[in-house]
């Protein structure tokens, strides 16, 4: 091959489904404007919050707790995930597959078991 | 014999350690035993080197010794080796030999010291470095001590840290021999380029090579280049212009180490290196020139900043930048052995002068202004005729050491082999500057040691002889500048005498053999008629006296109208000062205010300004300046580091792909 | 699918991995332990946990050193490599985790914050740099790349109260996903064009004429500055300073060393395989072609050339009026990242040889003057100007004298290991002809002993303005200190040992397939 003639072609699909995506929102976003209603008045402009007006700064700050466990929940949750595609080949691979996955969810329960005794999951603390 | 070098830096070292990491728990007589003992050894070991090395052949005077391999790089291979031959056979000797005997002197003179064992360390540190410098077999080693010894003189000029002018002229030193540095290790770096080593018994015989075989031809500009960025390592180190000025303010350490390493050594280190070099040198005669000129400027100019100086220790330092001046006109015109000779004598004529001053300054208790002090001769005799003949020395009179080794140099100067006019003009000024030298250390000499005491009371009390570990020193180092140069009499005069042969330089020849053959063979004929030489001869002599007479005429026949005797006794002396008007006018306006002026202009303007402000303090400044400008750039808004990836990045990209 | 456990054999692996296990293997043992010791005193915890982790770190250095050396060995399908190379500067690196353990334990017995958490996290932090070097694989580097920095970003924000050290790590974090997120791309890139992410295969691949196409060149530019961040290297060098200033003393030598030596050692890997042709050389006829990579030569040796200069030049600048130690440390470690890219520039043995030195060599001296800064710290931010420094020389001598002897080395003088070090990487450059760039790297230097020197001078000829109050000295500390002492000044004399085996490493580079 020549240098600097290569083309990635193979991105090709990816260029035209990104300009179709962006085209399509524009477009419709573009076409509606000549045909929707505009009529304005002030009910209909305040925030729409179930029919009430906002009652406080709808930024707040949330425990870091929340973090905390939801962190846990992502680990444990990949975990679980992790051993579906490990379930189906686990017979073509033998004892080896096993071993591995113990391994696994040993490392994990090392974890679990400081989670715990550094009292991670509790909430009131 | 070659086993034994090592022993020579390494009994330093072994005082630098102990000194330096049990000091404090030691009495003051075992650390002045282990300082002065471990360098006298080190003497001895040179002298029983020395004994072997003249039971050579002429020719094979060369030891060597290696120690270990140091690195190897990209077909480099540097070692950590020692070689002497007469040249740094000769430095060590000076070295070690001055070098102990200003040891002895210090324990009289650092004995009141709180902080004696750090001096100690200190000075047997940079003995230590001094001796690496001069032994090393290949430029790196000899790099090794040329820091090592900036380092050690930064460390002693600042000793007394107290005052803040010392620390500060300790800094100063320091940056200054940096940007020398900075020449010197490019010059290493394009050397190694070029011959692809760096050993001294490697780099000159394949520079010769190559010059035979016509592929490195006289003047080639890598040479050229080469010996210029070496010698701007020399003006740093050996206080040239424009990098003098570090050493009049090196002056706030302690005397002994302003004898031992800013006048006897250390600085002379950019001397021995230019001889050292010389078949480099004399392959690139327009370095040569470049070398020579600034020598002689340096000379000149360094002399006239000497005249003013009130503070005694300030005018020995503008003489001692004069007098490496005088040591590189000699390396400069190709007169390498004279140089070196001049070095030798410099060694002990300045190493007395410093040590002289330091008496004088130790009787005086601390005071350094020439202004206070005056009929010490009475008090302190064996400082004065030790002084005495020191001065003598320098002034350049015979049959003192001084008269020979300057003589040489100035012959030399007034037939340099590769530009015989430039050769002629450097002649003149170097002589001009001989008399300004005689006239201003016998200035010194008389406002010291004649007329009346002008100090206080106090101090006059106070005066008194220096004990002996101080005075014998001085005799030893007056009676080295009275015989010293006896080592090196012309043929000249030698033939007076039963044919006394030139001993220094036939000890020396081998070392610039190579350099003579090729300055003879391309160069004009060099040699100057009897007649002419002794004319020259003559001529230093007469100039030299002319200096000693007008100083006699200013200061002592006319020295009692001196700003504070006027202030002082005004009523009493009104009447002399009156009769003496006319002729001071003229005087003044002759011969005082002219050099004044320049002098001022040297020093505050072209010193303090020029090379103070733009030259050292300029660097720093932009260094500042730009320094906090960039800084702006650091302003802790994690966007702005964003930004500067990404547009690193995309530069990256465009260069690429634009490229 | 079954060729999966074919080749695995436990042996092999341990060939292969054993450093990275061992310390996996023993940062799970110390949770346990912390855990175990939990409800016992700070102080036992403290000290258990540091000669632990020390314990561990001297069995990885053990293991390393004592492997066999000849062997060439992949694992993993190609993920892993062993090597002299990456045994080289795991050791390095791994000597870096063993003196900062060995002075974290007084470190955080001073400053009252003595952690478990602290030491596990130095261990993994290590764990994931032998990984990274040892990878030849584009997304295994990025993994391990991201386990070490994960556990760096964690250390440096260790100092709970300092919002400084929040700060700065909180940048750390960002800019540093921004810098991994290049990197990302940039290996997607690879892998969408060349279909491999193993770096021998790609350029096995890309040296049959596509290296100078868009998408290589967009890649190569983003892998570059992905490491570029991680070595400091002007213009990726803006979090440096403040993350630095901030992080507990010991972890910035260790960011400064580690992570240093592992952003180095794995771009080399990428640049002299991946995108030089050093390959071409190992006498496998399967990448005799990689010759023509050679080609690229001219694109990244300016790009190198201009960020070393620049690395150099505002390194050392902006150094010299900075008024806290940490903070001019971290400038000068920039300046370092110059010195050591012109030995890369120089793209031959004598300058890769000479790199591997030089982090080694700075790996003693940077971690020894962190070390010292720490302890005349006491509390960290006690005593961390300039100012303070003044006269410590008369009341600490030997904090003064070592913090010299390593400053000393930074500046590059004689004969102390930084001055070698200096020494290989410009002549290495000279050699290849680079002297304007060696010539304005000495320039710099010597703009960079000025402020080296100024703590110097501070520390022996200033009166002290303030009462310094050093912390209390813990025994492994003055090992380290001592050991890295020792090493700064034994490299200075004896350098050829080191790099004789530095130029082993260096030549094993060609070996990796």
């Amino acid at each position: 091959m020549i240098p600097g003639t290569y083309l990635p072609t193979e991105y090709l699909p990816i260029l035209i489904m990104l300009l179709f995506a962006t085209g399509f929102g524009v477009v419709t976003l573009w076409v509606g404007r000549f045909f929707r209603l505009r009529r304005p008045y002030a009910e209909k402009l305040i925030a729409y919050e179930s029919g009430n007006p906002p009652s406080a700064p709808p930024r707040f700050r949330f425990s870091i707790k929340f973090y905390l466990i939801a962190i846990l929940f992502v680990v444990f949750d990949v975990e679980a995930i992790f051993l579906y595609p490990w379930a189906l080949v686990y017979d073509k691979i033998g004892i080896f597959a096993v071993v591995e996955m113990f391994l696994f969810i040993f490392l994990l329960l090392v974890g679990y078991a400081y989670a715990w005794r550094k009292e991670a999951l509790e909430w009131e603390r | 014999m070659d086993k034994y070098i090592f022993l020579i830096p390494l009994f330093p070292l072994i005082g630098f350690l102990i000194n330096g990491l049990l000091g404090k728990r030691f009495g003051k007589g075992i650390i002045s035993f282990i300082g002065c003992m471990t360098v006298g050894f080190s003497f001895i070991v040179s002298l029983f080197i020395w004994k072997y090395l003249l039971s050579l052949e002429p020719g094979h005077r060369i030891l060597t010794q290696t120690l270990w391999k140091w690195m190897s790089v990209g077909g480099l291979s540097v070692d950590v080796s020692f070689m002497i031959d007469p040249l740094s056979m000769l430095m060590i000797l000076v070295v070690t030999g001055v070098g102990f005997l200003i040891h002895v002197y210090s324990t009289g003179y650092m004995y009141e010291d709180e902080s004696y064992w750090r001096y100690f360390a200190y000075l047997n540190m940079f003995v230590f470095f001094m001796a690496m410098l001069v032994l090393g077999g290949n430029y790196l080693v000899m790099f090794v001590g040329w820091e090592g010894v900036g380092l050690a003189s930064y460390l002693l000029i600042g000793f007394w840290y107290q005052g803040i002018d010392n620390a500060v002229a300790g800094k100063k030193a320091f940056v200054v021999n940096r940007i020398g540095d900075f020449g010197f290790v490019l010059g290493l770096f394009l050397m190694f380029w070029t011959f692809g080593s760096l050993s001294y018994l490697d780099v000159f015989p394949k520079a010769l090579e190559l010059f035979e075989q016509g592929s490195l031809p006289i003047n080639s500009p890598v040479l050229v280049a080469i010996c210029l960025l070496l010698f701007v390592g020399a003006t740093g180190k050996s206080a040239q212009i424009p990098l003098y000025i570090w050493l009049p303010d090196a002056m706030a350490g302690p005397t002994p180490v302003s004898a031992l390493i800013h006048a006897a050594t250390m600085v002379t280190a950019g001397v021995y290196m230019v001889a050292r070099t010389n078949v480099l040198y004399t392959l690139a005669p327009s370095a040569l020139l470049v070398v020579a000129s600034i020598a002689a400027a340096t000379a000149f100019f360094a002399a006239t900043m000497g005249v003013l100086q009130n503070d005694i220790k300030k005018v020995l330092a503008y003489s001692t930048v004069s007098q490496l001046g005088y040591m590189f006109i000699g390396v400069g015109v190709t007169a390498y052995w004279a140089g070196i000779f001049h070095l030798m004598t410099h060694a002990f004529f300045k190493a007395c002068l410093f040590l002289c001053s330091g008496s004088v300054i130790h009787a005086m208790s601390g005071d350094q202004d020439m202004r206070h002090m005056g009929g010490l001769a009475k008090k302190m005799p064996i400082t004065y005729i030790t002084m005495l003949f020191a001065t003598l020395a320098i002034s350049g009179l015979p049959p003192f050491a001084g008269f020979f080794s300057k003589d040489e140099i100035l012959g030399k100067a007034f037939s340099f082999p590769y530009y015989p006019m430039a050769g002629k003009i450097i002649w003149f000024i170097g002589t001009a500057g001989a008399g300004i030298t005689a006239f201003y250390m016998f200035r010194l000499i008389f406002m010291t040691f004649h007329g009346e005491f002008r100090g206080t009371k106090e101090q006059e009390h106070h005066l008194h002889e220096s004990p002996a570990n101080m005075t014998v020193p001085l005799v030893i180092l007056a009676l080295l500048s009275l015989f010293g140069g006896w080592l090196g009499i012309p043929e000249l005069i030698g033939k007076f005498f039963g044919h006394v042969p030139n001993i220094l330089e036939g000890f020396l020849e081998p070392v610039f053999e190579h350099s003579s053959n090729i300055v003879s063979q391309f160069a004009h004929h060099g040699h100057v008629a009897e007649p002419v030489e002794w004319t020259l001869m003559t001529t230093s002599v007469v100039v030299a006296i002319i200096g000693i007479s007008l100083a006699y005429y200013i200061y002592m026949v006319h020295g009692k109208e001196l700003p504070q005797k006027l202030a002082q006794k005004y009523a009493f002396h009104y009447q002399v000062i009156y009769n003496k008007y006319y002729v001071d006018e003229i005087y003044e306006f002759l011969v005082v205010l002219p050099i004044y002026y320049f002098s001022v202009f040297l020093w505050k303007v072209a010193d303090a300004f020029f090379i103070d402000g733009i030259g050292v303090n300029g660097p720093a400044w932009v260094v500042k300046r730009t320094s906090s400008i960039v800084r702006l750039v650091q302003n802790g808004y994690v966007q702005t580091y964003g930004a500067f990836m990404l547009v690193g990045m995309v530069t990256i990209l465009c260069f690429f792909i634009y490229r | 699918m079954n060729n999966i456990n074919m080749s695995f054999d436990l042996y092999h692996l341990w060939q292969v991995c054993g450093g990275q296990l061992i310390l996996i293997v023993a940062g799970l043992l110390l949770i346990l332990v912390d855990i175990i010791l939990m409800e016992k005193d700070q102080e036992i915890r403290g000290r258990w946990m540091g000669w632990l982790t020390v314990f561990i770190f001297a069995a990885t250095i053990g293991h390393l050193a004592c492997r066999e050396w000849d062997l060439h060995d992949t694992i993993f399908m190609n993920v892993f490599s062993a090597d002299k190379y990456s045994i080289f500067i795991s050791i390095v690196m791994t000597c870096a985790g063993l003196l900062a353990a060995m002075m974290s334990i007084g470190y955080l017995r001073n400053n009252g914050l003595v952690r478990g958490e602290y030491y596990i996290l130095l261990v993994f932090a290590v764990a994931g740099a032998i990984g990274l070097i040892q990878s030849v694989d584009l997304l295994m580097m990025f993994i391990t790349l991201e386990v070490m920095s994960l556990a760096i970003y964690a250390l440096a924000a260790f100092l709970k109260d300092s919002s400084y050290s929040q700060e700065g790590a909180f940048k750390y974090f960002l800019l540093g996903s921004f810098g991994s997120a290049l990197f990302l791309f940039g290996v997607a890139i690879i892998y969408g064009t060349t279909g491999t992410l193993n770096i021998t295969q790609m350029a096995q691949y890309i040296s049959g004429g596509s290296y100078s196409t868009l998408p290589i060149l967009v890649a190569f530019a983003m892998i570059m500055a992905g490491f570029f961040f991680k070595m400091a290297m002007v213009p990726f060098h803006m979090w440096t300073p403040d993350v630095y200033e901030g992080a507990p003393s010991v972890i910035t030598g260790f960011m400064a060393t580690a992570v240093k030596a592992a952003a180095f050692g794995v771009f080399m890997k990428v640049l002299f395989v991946g995108f030089t042709p050093i390959l071409a050389s190992s006498g496998q006829p399967d990448f005799a072609a990689t010759v023509n990579l050679s080609a690229l030569g001219p694109y990244w040796k300016p790009v190198i050339w201009w960020l070393a200069l620049l690395s150099m030049f505002i390194g050392n600048l902006i150094a010299v009026s900075q008024s806290n130690i940490k903070r001019m440390l971290a400038y000068s470690s920039i300046a370092h990242a110059g010195y050591m890219a012109v030995g890369i520039i120089a793209a031959n043995g004598e300058g890769r040889m000479g790199v591997l030195f030089y982090l080694f060599a700075y790996t003693l001296m940077n971690i020894g003057a962190f070390g010292v800064v720490y302890l005349i710290d006491g509390m960290e931010r006690k005593a961390q100007d300039l100012e303070d420094y003044r006269g410590l020389g008369y009341i600490y001598p030997s904090l003064s004298f070592l913090l010299s002897l390593f400053l000393v080395a930074m500046a590059g003088l004689p004969p102390t290991a930084g001055f070698i070090a200096k020494f290989y990487v410009f002549a290495a450059a000279i050699k290849e002809g680079y002297f304007l760039l060696a010539a304005l790297g000495v320039l710099t230097s010597v703009i960079g002993a000025y402020y080296y020197l100024r703590v110097i001078y501070l520390m022996y000829m200033k009166e002290k303005v303030k009462d310094v109050e050093r912390g209390p000295i813990a025994a492994p500390t003055v090992v380290a200190l001592v050991i890295a002492a020792l090493g700064v000044v034994y490299l200075g004399l004896l350098p050829e040992n080191l790099a004789s085996v530095a130029n082993l490493a260096q030549q094993s580079l060609a070996m990796i397939f």
